[in-house]
């Protein structure tokens, strides 16, 4: 069922309601005709425990890539201390095939910002950093200016019209990354943010327990912030309309897919861009329907979910509901950003593997054994199989190495090599024949470690 | 990273085995307390976990496997260290890392002893599977001395840059890069010097492989045997494991046990070692001619030359004709042997050692007013304080092990007050900086006092339930203000004030200082004066509190502790003391002297004054390393008879009569004791270099050949026994009677107080307001000007101190590899850059040092380390004869000396005469 009218794209014109050439900046005061800062206003209204109780009770879940549930890990924190609490944004949005946050950041910024002062509001945080990724030129000056604006208009600052919080006026600064994708996760991103090396930290302790500068510390995503707007306006019944459900009969507390998403397709379609749509939506009409259907009229053979570090869809799972629960279903790590990446049937599959891998070697923070090396030797072995120089014997290792990083196995701090594993692993097993095609037969695969 | 334990504890299940560790213990520990262990290559006991190996992998029964070494132990859950999964895995990773690594086992010096090597063998790897050859292969760095790096041997733990960070806290190393090509790399990739590394070689003994390593075990391969000693460089009492091979020194390792420095150590205790085995170690006595040159001569000779003469001396002039200098860097045995031959055998009390021209005033300071003549806390109350107040001391180079830990203290959140006339490294990092002039300590302290009493910051109750005298000094310090000390000393009042508050503020507040406070000019009062303050906070007897002297050298807390000093026998009981007497004259059979004898600047005095005429100096370099030299050289040459034990020959041994060959720290047995009182053994590590005796055994000899039996010995012609000693130092020394050898083979250390057999040493004195002097004494301390104060002619203030990489006159440091690096190699002037310009001189120009006693030339290092108006000299490099300048002005209680106030004028050296040098 989809979408009967848009809720974060309210103010950006997006197919089916409107013409990509129509969105232009929101600014603060056009945000407020429409309706802007009323959900500020109502929460300002109820005691913080109450806004955290709607949005729990919501169940909004997490945009920026795990589905954890945000009220859930806004009940993390401990009780105040009159000393400062923050929050982090993570508009480090780094994944390759992720580009729904900038959508947000570009066209209607004080959506994000109503969202960042509902969150201080309830889990009273007194200082918040956007963490804006480094590459975003633009998207920094719209943001400053907006920042500007929530100032000028009292969202932050001295007199605020949140009031004291922890006995400090809140704040809103903007920090911009400096390019590295392991400062979006968020122990990198807090460790950047203190102005050290991107490094993810060993947890416990949890970032809501000691997090930037070692105190309490809630991370969000831009667009699950986006998404306590209207949460707030509407309320969790109104939330929970759209989306899919749990399965009947699950056990009461089976995380289910809720409220709207923002879809950004890129790759071999018609019209590539950001679509919101209901979660749940399925693959083949987000292709066909959004985004007009494939170029050329070619036929369809991989699609990525979610940005690469969530793994591969084949043309067999066509039909696969992209909500939380697809990586259940079809083999993968799951919904991720919804930054779906649509390959044809010209696709060579090794090539897709290849430059994932080299993606993740770069990108590799270079702490945990597993993936300073892994991602390395996975990149050069697909290089050597991409080029015709492969034996079986990279295949196998390739798949075995694959199989035992990330933090699944318990092998790294952070999800990173998880990310590069299940990308590796799912292309390799549904595309296996394209793979064995190019490497050469070689006998005697050590059995030195048996997986 | 110490921190007390108050968590509850829980139980968890290890392989089947049930344990009981605290709640927020890690698995790790749990799996530890059972005496069991999992593999790990970037975990280490002295920092935070890194979890980045993985290479401790375990499994959460029923859950995804954990690393053991950072993840938290949850109540009643069970954990496998094995299984068939975490063979898989670790085997993976050592597979990964080997991939990466040159498979030269043979040519590598940590063969043998390599964590990976180790673990590879435990998980049965062989050549791994990954194919292509590696592609890292950076050249070696060997721009370093001490520390080699080659990095195509790393394995990317960065114990060495946590090393950097969390034991040593100089943050010289970092990682650079990212993933596969992430590196080590000092500074900004400069290499170690130019990143002002300090040379600890702590990032070598973290690292597991052989990346970073040191020369020794290239050169020589494996040691023999490894024998656990202290340190005979500065007071902190460093524990370290010698490692010997063929009777030579291959390398000095932090001991992980050591109590004082938990497996820390310093350029000096790591690397400055070769010094034992320096071609111009004495190895014979030497007799002077009567044209003044040497000659060698037998032991027999030599011995039975010293008896005849101390004896005719003694017979002759009477027993106030001769003194002894005993040595603070020799043995605890060997200075009690040193005062009971001169008690004993001479008849006389004239016995002192170095600490009266360095912590003399602290040890009268201390035991006048609380009872005890040393440091009330430990070590390791630093982390415990939550305000740290240093003056006059510059622990980070002259203490460096224990300056790393007070650095480790104020990161963690410990507010830091300093009082130095430098800008030193602790005076960066502090909250607040007393940049006062040098000898206006007092007037400082005072208007502290002040402020303390003026703005009712003071704990009443403790003053009135635990100290005495406090409406004397609250009169005294009246008109002490802020401002009145601002004139003297040219600090702002308000910062005054501002420190005042802050050390008051605290639940724990400490106050440690080093020698400029007592070579500063009235010494005695100003540690008075600190301890006026502790006393007025009730900041004492609790963890984190007190009043703490850091000691300069190894063992000069022990020198005076045994009694090498003129007034006071062993335990600082007077020699005045019938009680004291008498028990001496039991254990002794002698009566001793009652009279108290010469102080060290008293007896070049007397020298001059004709009435001392023989003496016998034990491994101290008095002609360098005191005052006003042409004061104490023209002395030495008036003496009759003259016996100097030393290692090397000296400045002092010139002027000697007979010189005896002594040893040094690692060839001997017997204990030192540290800054916060802590008995520690030292053992003998290598064998006599021959022709050379133990300095216990030549006294004994002395003794023996004088006709006297010291009960040091085994019996005639045996060596001493310390053990035997010690025991004897137990029974006449109250605070010592619990101290044995044994006790110290069982505990490794016993920190005196310790009162009997089973009293478990103290680490904290006057807990709970009970001094040991009964009640504290709150003691007036009138400004005084010190000995010296700038005029039109000597307008400049010098003082004086320590850097890192040298230690007193060099004669150790010197003779090693330390004088290699840069900041080794000479001694230089250090000026603030207004004053350099101001007198015309350049940075690394020459300059003339003048003073009212004598001038020195020297070259100059223009730098902020140094506040205007003052500048700063080392003493570590006798060609530049930096004591030349000093007075002989000297604190009035101790008649310790003014080292650090000193007027003097600059007079740049022109190009031409430098070219003439």
């Amino acid at each position: 069922m989809p979408l009967y009218e848009p809720v974060l794209c309210k103010r950006i014109p997006t197919p089916p309601w409107g013409e990509i050439s129509d969105r232009k900046l929101v600014t603060y005061q056009q945000y407020v005709e429409t309706g802007g800062y009323k959900s500020l206003d109502k929460a300002l209204q109820m005691q913080p425990k109450e806004v955290v109780d709607i949005v729990k009770a919501a169940e909004l879940r997490g945009r920026g890539g795990a589905g954890f549930p945000a009220g859930v890990k806004w009940s993390f924190l401990p009780p105040e201390d009159g000393k400062p609490r923050y929050l982090a944004i993570n508009a480090d949005e780094s994944e390759p095939g992720t580009f729904k946050d900038r959508m947000l950041i570009d066209f209607d910024p004080h959506i994000v910002i109503e969202g960042i002062a509902i969150c201080m509001h309830a889990c009273r945080l007194d200082t918040s950093y956007f963490f804006l990724r480094g590459e975003y030129h633009h998207q920094r000056e719209v943001m400053e200016h907006a920042i500007r604006e929530a100032y000028d208009h009292r969202i932050f600052g001295p007199g605020s019209k949140l009031g004291k919080i922890n006995d400090r006026w809140p704040q809103l600064y903007l920090h911009r990354g400096a390019g590295a994708y392991i400062c979006g996760e968020e122990t990198g991103l807090l460790e950047a943010l203190e102005g050290k090396r991107g490094w993810p930290r060993i947890k416990p302790p949890f970032p809501a327990v000691a997090g930037a500068f070692g105190r309490p510390t809630i991370i969000n995503n831009v667009e699950t912030l986006a998404c306590v707007t209207p949460i707030i306006e509407h309320g969790a019944d109104w939330f929970k309309s759209m989306g899919v459900p749990p399965p009947a009969g699950s056990a009461p507390g089976t995380p289910a897919s809720f409220g709207p998403k923002l879809y950004g397709v890129s790759g071999h379609v018609n019209r590539p861009g950001v679509y919101e749509d209901e979660l749940g939506v399925k693959l083949s009409d987000l292709i066909e329907g959004l985004c007009c259907g494939i170029r050329g009229g070619r036929k369809f053979k991989a699609a990525i979910p979610g940005g690469i570090s969530m793994g591969v869809l084949s043309a067999d799972e066509y039909e696969a509901v992209l909500d939380f629960d697809v990586g259940r279903k079809h083999n993968c790590l799951g919904l991720g950003t919804a930054g779906v990446i649509v390959m044809d049937e010209g696709t060579d599959m090794v090539a897709v593997a290849r430059n994932i891998a080299r993606f993740f070697a770069h990108e590799s923070c270079g702490q945990c054994t597993h993936c300073r090396e892994g991602t390395n030797w996975m990149y050069r072995m697909l290089t050597r199989i991409e080029t015709g120089e492969g034996t079986t014997r990279d295949l196998d290792l390739l798949l075995e190495l694959s199989g035992s990083m990330g933090m699944m196995p318990g092998n790294n701090i952070c999800g990173l090599s998880d990310g590069a594993n299940w990308a590796i692993r799912t292309i390799v097993n549904k595309f296996f024949d394209e793979f064995e095609t190019r490497v050469t037969r070689e006998r005697g695969v050590s059995l030195a470690v048996v997986s | 990273m110490i921190q007390q334990n108050t968590s509850k504890s829980v139980m968890v299940v290890i392989d089947g085995l049930p344990v009981e560790v605290p709640s927020d213990a890690t698995i790790l520990s749990a799996i530890r307390k059972l005496n069991k262990d999992v593999p790990t290559l970037c975990y280490s006991d002295r920092m935070k976990p890194y979890g980045a190996c993985r290479t401790c992998l375990v499994e959460h029964v029923g859950r995804r496997p954990v690393a053991a070494c950072h993840t938290p132990v949850q109540a009643g859950q069970s954990y496998r260290t094995r299984s068939p999964l975490l063979s898989r895995l670790r085997r993976n990773i050592t597979e990964l890392i080997v991939s990466d690594h040159p498979l030269e086992c043979l040519d590598c010096t940590a063969n043998g002893r390599c964590d990976l090597q180790q673990l590879a063998q435990e998980v049965g790897l062989r050549t791994p599977r990954y194919e292509n050859p590696r592609t890292h292969n950076p050249p070696r760095d060997d721009s370093h001395p001490f520390i080699k790096l080659e990095m195509a041997k790393c394995i990317g733990c960065a114990k060495c840059v946590r090393a950097c960070d969390q034991v040593q806290g100089s943050f010289i190393l970092g990682m650079e890069g990212r993933g596969y090509d992430t590196r080590v790399i000092a500074g900004n990739d400069t290499g170690f010097e130019e990143a002002n590394c300090v040379s600890c070689g702590q990032c070598v003994v973290e690292c597991p492989v052989a990346a970073l390593e040191e020369p020794g075990t290239r050169a020589f391969g494996l040691p023999d045997t490894t024998v656990t000693t202290t340190c005979s460089y500065c007071g902190v009492g460093c524990s370290l494991n010698v490692n010997v091979k063929d009777g030579r020194v291959v390398n000095i390792v932090p001991n992980p046990q050591g109590s004082a420095n938990l497996g820390h150590a310093c350029v000096k205790g790591r690397f400055a070692h070769q010094f034992v085995h320096s071609e111009d170690r004495l190895t014979s006595p030497l007799i002077r001619r009567t044209g003044g040159s040497f000659r060698e001569a037998p032991w027999d000779e030599a011995l039975a030359l010293i008896a005849e003469q101390f004896t005719t001396i003694r017979d002759k002039h009477g027993p106030e004709a001769f003194a002894a200098i005993s040595s603070s860097r020799c043995t605890n045995e060997e200075n009690y042997l040193m005062q009971k031959f001169t008690r004993v055998v001479m008849g006389t009390n004239s016995i002192d050692n170095c600490s009266r021209v360095c912590h003399s005033p602290s040890a009268f300071a201390l035991g006048a007013a609380l009872g005890t003549g040393a440091g009330t806390n430990s070590f390791q109350d630093v982390h415990q304080s939550d305000v740290l107040m240093i003056v006059g001391a510059n622990p980070t180079e002259a203490h460096p092990v224990f300056g790393s830990r007070i650095k480790q203290a104020v990161l963690a959140g410990a507010k830091l007050i300093v009082l130095d006339p430098r800008n030193t490294e602790l005076a960066r990092l502090a909250d607040i900086h007393l940049p006062l002039r040098p000898g206006s300590n007092v007037a400082v302290v005072n208007a502290m006092q002040h402020v303390l009493i003026n703005e009712n910051l003071i704990n009443q109750e403790f003053i009135d339930r635990f100290s005495e005298g406090y409406d004397q000094i609250k009169k005294e310090l009246a008109s002490c203000t802020p401002e009145w000390a601002s004139e003297i000393s040219g600090v702002n009042p308000d910062q005054i004030r501002q420190a005042t508050r802050l050390y008051a503020s605290g639940n724990a507040a400490q106050i440690l200082w080093g020698l400029g406070v007592t070579e500063a000019g009235h010494g005695s009062n100003t540690v008075f004066g600190l301890i006026n303050m502790g006393v007025m906070t009730g900041n004492f007897g609790r963890p984190g509190t007190g009043t703490n002297p850091i000691r300069g050298q190894n063992n000069v807390q022990g020198a005076s502790d045994v009694g090498a000093l003129p007034n006071v026998f062993s335990d600082y009981r007077p020699v005045t003391d019938e009680q004291a007497r008498k028990d001496h004259l039991q254990i002794w059979g002698v009566n001793p002297p009652a009279n108290k004898g010469l102080r060290i600047p008293d007896m070049f005095n007397a020298i001059h004054e004709g009435t001392l005429k023989s003496m016998y100096i034990l491994a101290e370099d008095v002609a360098q390393s005191d005052p006003n030299t042409t004061h104490v050289v023209g002395a030495l040459e008036g003496l009759e008879f003259l016996v100097v034990q030393e290692i090397f020959m000296n400045p002092t041994a010139e002027h000697a009569h007979v010189i005896l060959p002594g040893t040094t720290f690692l060839e001997k047995d017997g204990t030192f004791v540290n800054s916060d009182r802590r008995i520690q053994r030292v053992r003998r590590a290598i064998e006599l270099l021959s022709g050379t005796m133990v300095d216990g055994d030549i006294t004994n000899a002395i003794a023996r050949r004088m006709g006297v039996d010291l009960h040091a010995d085994n019996g005639p012609g045996t060596p001493i026994n310390p053990t035997k000693i010690m025991d004897e130092i137990a029974k006449v020394s109250p605070m010592w009677a619990g101290v044995s050898y044994q006790r110290l083979e069982e505990h490794g250390y016993l920190q005196w107080p310790c009162t009997s057999k089973d009293h478990p040493g103290t680490e904290i004195v006057h807990r709970n307001g009970r001094f040991l002097r009964g009640k504290a004494r709150l003691t007036p301390t009138p400004w005084q000007e010190p000995g010296e104060l700038p005029d039109d002619e000597y307008p400049m203030m010098l003082t004086t101190g320590r850097q890192l990489f040298h230690y007193n006159v060099g004669t150790m440091t010197r003779r090693t590899a330390v004088s290699q690096l840069t900041r080794g190699k000479e001694e230089t002037l250090r000026i603030h850059p207004a004053d350099a310009q101001r007198m015309h001189v350049a940075h690394g120009g020459l300059v003339d040092v003048i003073s009212r006693r004598g001038k020195v030339r020297v070259r100059v290092e223009v730098t902020k380390a140094t506040n205007p108006g003052t500048v700063f000299m080392t003493f570590h490099f006798p060609e530049s004869r930096t004591n030349l300048l000093i007075s002989g002005a000297a604190d009035e209680y101790t008649g310790c000396p003014e080292y650090k106030v000193c007027a003097v004028r600059l007079e740049p050296v022109m190009a031409a005469a430098c070219s003439r040098e």
